[in-house]
């Protein structure tokens, strides 16, 4: 059985990442252990073998990336709820409603009374309506107030709370997340997307000034709040 | 001129400025895409998007603070890769066919062509293990094993702690050398020519 700590600390020293004390103690373990002695040699291939597998690394057409740089940080920014845009929310919301609706129909015909449809994790397609709704209500908060943000707000004591509820929420993300992903892509993306924040929300550190505009920047760009709002409303 | 005045100039819309900036981190932006996406072009267009999202948002950025710069864009320049490759999985995934099929049947005519099929092998190991990797480790493998930064600096780039980073690492690392093992320890391969 290999020494678990040491096993990490092979790979650390192969990176050069230990210090002169730590380096001593694992190469004396080396030589005292032969299951560690033989795992140090095999991962020493691995990295030639990953240090021969590098690419070159092509050259870019540096003036062209930077004309079209230069052009598009000028221009303001395509406000992201065009006209296409809705419409394709807009279709795809009546889609879904004309699901519901005719499930609803055919399902009354079809099953007896008291027996419903479900899904594979044995849910009904009500109850992940609900829990969705349920889990939408406890998101937006969050969501909104990080939309909102400016920078002087958030003290230590916010951020701890915040990353403590993202923790949760990011849980029943996860959840939702593995039960919609087969039956409804477009909401399996949406809840990547709040996964993405909700990470972010959760890694936060106090000192970070930056990462909270880039999350309202995340929520803005994706159109999070929108998107639940219509998935809401259907 | 101090990166801090530069980005001052830039904030203001200075043009000359921005290009400073463009100049000093463009390689490495476009070679973290390349070695997320393994294509030229896509590599280009993260870098463009990279900038340009970098700039319109200049003006959050706080100078004040003692922030580098650096690994803001390096942040930004993360997130649009993942995205990147997110909205054109369909399209990778034909390119990658495509590239094997371009591998398998390429060869360096100058080297023992048992080793350019075993160099090969371990090559297209290394990106299958690569995209089984999550985002993060996949991330933190690069930015470690190609990008050549310490951990301490990566913890810095990902906002999270070196703690996790090393874990990740080693996570990432241990993926590698259960997927190359039977590669490497076979009786063929000569370590020594590697």
């Amino acid at each position: 059985m290999k020494c678990k700590k040491y096993e990490e600390k092979i790979i650390l020293h192969l990176y050069g990442e230990l210090d002169e004390k730590e380096k001593s103690e694992l190469e004396k373990h080396i030589n005292e252990c032969p299951e560690c002695s033989r795992d140090f040699a095999y991962t020493k291939k691995v990295f030639k073998a990953l240090e021969k597998s590098k690419k070159e690394i092509p050259e870019a057409n540096w003036e062209k990336c930077w004309s079209e740089i230069d052009a598009g940080a000028q221009k303001k920014p395509v406000p992201q709820r065009n006209f296409f845009f809705f419409t394709r929310w807009a279709y795809a919301a009546a889609a879904l409603l004309l699901v519901f609706v005719l499930g609803a129909i055919i399902g009354r015909f079809l099953f007896p009374p008291g027996q419903q449809a479900q899904n594979e994790q044995g849910l009904s397609a009500g109850s992940i309506q609900f829990a969705l709704q349920e889990y939408f209500e406890e998101l937006k908060p969050v969501l909104v107030e990080y939309a909102n943000f400016t920078s002087s707000e958030k003290g230590e004591e916010t951020i701890l709370m915040d990353k403590e509820v993202a923790r949760d929420l990011l849980i029943q993300n996860i959840l939702l997340k593995s039960i919609v992903t087969k039956t409804d892509p477009t909401l399996a993306q949406l809840l990547d997307d709040v996964d993405i924040v909700l990470k972010e929300i959760s890694n936060l550190k106090k000192e970070d000034r930056q990462t909270p505009s880039l999350i309202k920047e995340l929520i803005q760009e994706r159109e999070i709040l929108f998107k639940m709002e219509i998935l809401q409303k259907i | 001129m101090k990166e801090e005045a530069v980005i001052r100039q830039a904030q203001e819309g200075n043009r000359e400025a921005m290009r400073l900036l463009f100049e000093e981190n463009k390689q490495r932006i476009f070679s973290l895409a390349y070695q997320y996406t393994k294509n030229a072009e896509d590599a280009e267009d993260i870098l463009q998007e990279t900038f340009i999202k970098a700039y319109r948002s200049l003006h959050r950025f706080n100078v004040q603070d003692g922030n580098s710069f650096s690994p803001w864009l390096c942040r930004i320049g993360i997130n649009c890769s993942i995205d990147y490759l997110r909205r054109n999985k369909t399209r990778k995934e034909k390119d990658m066919i495509m590239n094997n099929i371009e591998n398998l049947t390429s060869y360096d005519k100058n080297s023992n062509p048992e080793n350019t099929s075993v160099q090969r092998d371990i090559r297209e190991k290394i990106d299958q293990t690569l995209n089984k990797l999550s985002g993060q480790q996949k991330i933190i493998f690069i930015l470690k094993h190609y990008q050549q930064l310490t951990t301490k600096e990566i913890a810095e780039y990902l906002n999270c702690s070196e703690g996790s980073v090393k874990k990740q690492l080693f996570r990432a690392v241990s993926a590698m050398k259960i997927h190359l093992k039977g590669l490497i320890l076979e009786n063929k391969y000569e370590m020594q020519k590697i």
